[in-house]
């Protein structure tokens, strides 16, 4: 699965813009962020809170533009072809 | 209540008569509106509400509140208050840098200028005095020039210059202030009606030796004060120095969730997805075109990007700062994603005094008009050396084209017989997110006092950043009450006057007991809520006054009928809906304050 990353996030995956990770048709966002995690450990503490159990607080992910926060959180099933969308905190105005 | 922490100390300045009054704050009004936008907007309603924005009678209104220039951080702002000659409303517009600290050094809370001088003329503030000057030979410069030519004559470090350039002189009418550090009060117009007035500058010379300090039993409720607010941003996810997406990238980390989303405004909102938004974002513009991350007053975080062009047409434009709203406004609202080009035009803007939002939405609604064939010899979408062209003509009034854009978009589109061209409310236009991908904003831009913007009440946070709270950006059902929260926030905090983004790591608790420490008596979280209520409604009740009633919290027609694309495909505003539910928990009566809610806040 293609996963975008950015701001922060980037320099945590050596700079790349994306990466892919394994995914199957149906598995849970938690499922693919943790595998994302195990293969950039540098990203451990960004995206998840311990044990994976929840999103950091302000950090988002997005699948077809919609946070999964909208969703069902890191329980939101995946197809094979989506793509996540991943952005540490951030806001401006 | 006495007045700890204020400097007590206005000065009123009638430049027809070229006269100063000096008079203390008001105590009730100091008690009820604070300062810099809450008084500010209270000068103005006491000067009345038939008054013609660029008639001599408007009064134009630099307003500090009681934390400006104190150790407390994102302390370092001030309020531009007037009647606006973009909107008709009220208005207030806000600068950070240091201008506002050394006005407040130099023993001013606020200077109210009315009248017009019979010539060019500079206001010198120093040691609670102000004194007038001729400022023939500095008419027609730019703002840095005039900067310049300012702290080279009043000394130098510890002078702040605000200063209005050719826009403002020649009555662009979303001409904005400038000081030295290239901050604005960018919306509104303030600058139109400075430039009505023949004030070229306010030059305040203030020494950080005369900032407020508390007396010894207030120093450690004070100290405990600044200290929570220091940890709260040195700790915030978002605000933490040299790590928060906002420290690093500065306002323009949005642009890429912005459009990831489909709430990006682009070709003046006929998609609200642009695909080559990535290239003027602020992680590539970090990348590609930093130079150096200014900061403000007591501000770690250091938001503030200044670029530097090295190659192509643009080669050589230093200039800052890169926000989000400029790098949309002239970039993917136009359909154009060049960050030299938006550099240069940033430029422009800053040395023209003139406000990037307005002046990106009046290129885009000329861009629309040319491809629709209302405007001949117009403009083509994303042409941007056409942009850098006719800017130069709008600042100088230099053509019949640059002329009619100079009235803002509302305007021009009237002009051009096309009103709905415009993306405007109330005569001012939106700011970077589309009404159809995040329900709030859009409920705010309608609902705004001073016209289409984002800084009244900035639903975005908890829209799709999740703060405090997460709320779906999508659904329409609750944005009335979010959205009264933050209006009410934030009329607190630029009353105060503390910087937005103190709002990231911070809620009214602490807005509470920084403001405690500094007037010497308690002040709950909840009366903190209740003095931006009353600002509010007092705004509210002012643009009453001028006419604006039922059917004037509306958005442009295009956001409620016209689906979105992207991440937000299909979407349309619910602005009825939503606008229900919002004048329930205001109290209000279509939009109209009743006179029990008045009474109820102490305003009547």
């Amino acid at each position: 699965m293609n996963i975008r990353l950015y701001a922060t996030l980037r320099p945590l995956v050596g700079g790349a813009r994306s990466v892919t990770v394994p995914a199957d048709d149906g598995e849970s966002a938690g499922a693919v962020l943790s595998r994302l995690i195990e293969q950039y450990p540098a990203l451990t503490g960004e995206i998840l809170a311990s044990a994976g159990s929840r999103l950091l607080p302000h950090v988002q992910v997005f699948v077809a533009g919609r946070s999964i926060r909208d969703l069902q959180g890191l329980a939101t099933f995946l197809k094979g072809t989506d793509e996540l969308v991943i952005f540490p905190p951030v806001a401006g105005g | 209540m006495g007045l700890t922490g204020y400097a007590d100390h206005v000065a009123r300045i009638d430049l027809t008569a070229g006269s100063v009054m000096y008079e203390g704050l008001n105590v009730d009004d100091a008690r009820k509106y604070v300062g810099a936008r809450g008084l500010g907007v209270k000068y103005v309603f006491d000067n009345g509400p038939a008054v013609e924005p660029l008639s001599p009678d408007n009064v134009l209104c630099f307003v500090n509140g009681p934390l400006t220039g104190s150790p407390i951080s994102m302390s370092g702002r001030l309020a531009v208050c007037t009647k606006s000659p973009l909107t008709g409303t009220v208005t207030d517009s806000h600068m950070g840098g240091w201008s506002a600290a050394r006005l407040r050094w130099a023993g001013f809370d606020a200077l109210i200028f009315r009248g017009r001088a019979n010539r060019p003329i500079y206001a010198l503030c120093e040691n609670g005095q102000v004194s007038l000057h001729d400022a023939s030979e500095l008419w027609g410069l730019t703002t840095r020039r005039t900067v310049q030519l300012l702290q080279e004559r009043h000394g130098g470090a510890k002078v702040s210059v605000m200063a209005i350039g050719p826009a403002g002189e020649h009555q662009v009418r979303f001409a904005a202030i400038m000081n030295e550090n290239d901050r604005a009060a960018g919306r509104g117009g303030t600058g139109c009606v400075m430039g009505a007035k023949n004030l070229k500058a306010v030059v305040a010379v203030g020494d950080i030796a005369n900032q407020w300090k508390p007396d010894p039993d207030g120093k450690e409720d004070f100290e405990a004060a600044r200290k929570t607010g220091l940890k709260a941003i040195m700790d915030g996810p978002l605000t933490k120095p040299r790590k928060g997406g906002l420290s690093l990238y500065g306002t323009n980390v949005l642009m890429n969730i912005v459009n990831e989303i489909g709430a990006l405004p682009t070709r003046n909102g006929q998609t609200t997805h642009h695909a080559a938004a990535e290239a003027i974002s602020g992680e590539a513009i970090r990348e590609q075109f930093l130079v150096e991350e200014p900061t403000c007053h007591a501000c770690p975080v250091a938001c503030k990007k200044l670029v530097e062009i090295k190659e192509g047409p643009y080669a050589g434009v230093r200039t800052e700062s890169f926000e989000y709203e400029t790098a949309w406004a002239l970039g993917s609202n136009c359909d154009m994603a060049d960050p030299g080009a938006i550099a240069k035009l940033l430029d422009q803007c800053n040395e023209y005094g003139m406000d990037t939002i307005e002046l990106g939405n009046v290129m885009s609604m000329a861009m629309e008009a040319s491809e629709l064939g209302v405007l001949k010899e117009g403009i083509a979408w994303g042409d941007s050396a056409r942009m850098v062209q006719l800017t130069d003509e709008i600042a100088h009034a230099g053509s019949p084209l640059g002329q009619v854009l100079a009235r803002g978009a509302a305007g021009a589109a009237r002009t051009l017989g096309r009103p709905d061209l415009a993306n405007s409310v109330k005569g001012q236009a939106i700011p970077a997110y589309d009404p159809r991908g995040i329900k709030g904003i859009g409920l705010g831009y309608a609902t705004s006092n001073r016209g289409a913007c984002h800084l009244r009440g900035y639903t975005v946070a908890s829209e799709v950043a999740g703060i405090p709270v997460q709320t779906d950006r999508l659904k329409p059902e609750g944005k009335g009450e979010l959205l009264k929260i933050f209006q009410d926030l934030h009329a607190a905090s630029d009353s105060l006057d503390l910087c937005k983004f103190s709002a990231f790591s911070m809620g009214a608790d602490e807005y509470a007991q920084m403001y405690s420490a500094v007037v010497g008596h308690v002040v709950s979280a909840e009366e903190i809520m209740q003095i931006g209520e009353r600002v509010y409604n007092l705004e509210r009740y002012y643009n009453n006054k001028v006419g604006f009633r039922e059917g004037s919290d509306y958005l442009p027609k295009r956001f409620v009928t016209e689906p979105a694309t992207g991440g937000s495909a299909g979407q349309v505003s619910e602005l009825d809906q939503m606008l229900q539910e919002y004048y329930q928990v205001r109290g209000w009566v279509n939009g109209v304050v009743p006179e029990e809610k008045l009474k109820e806040l102490e305003i009547i």
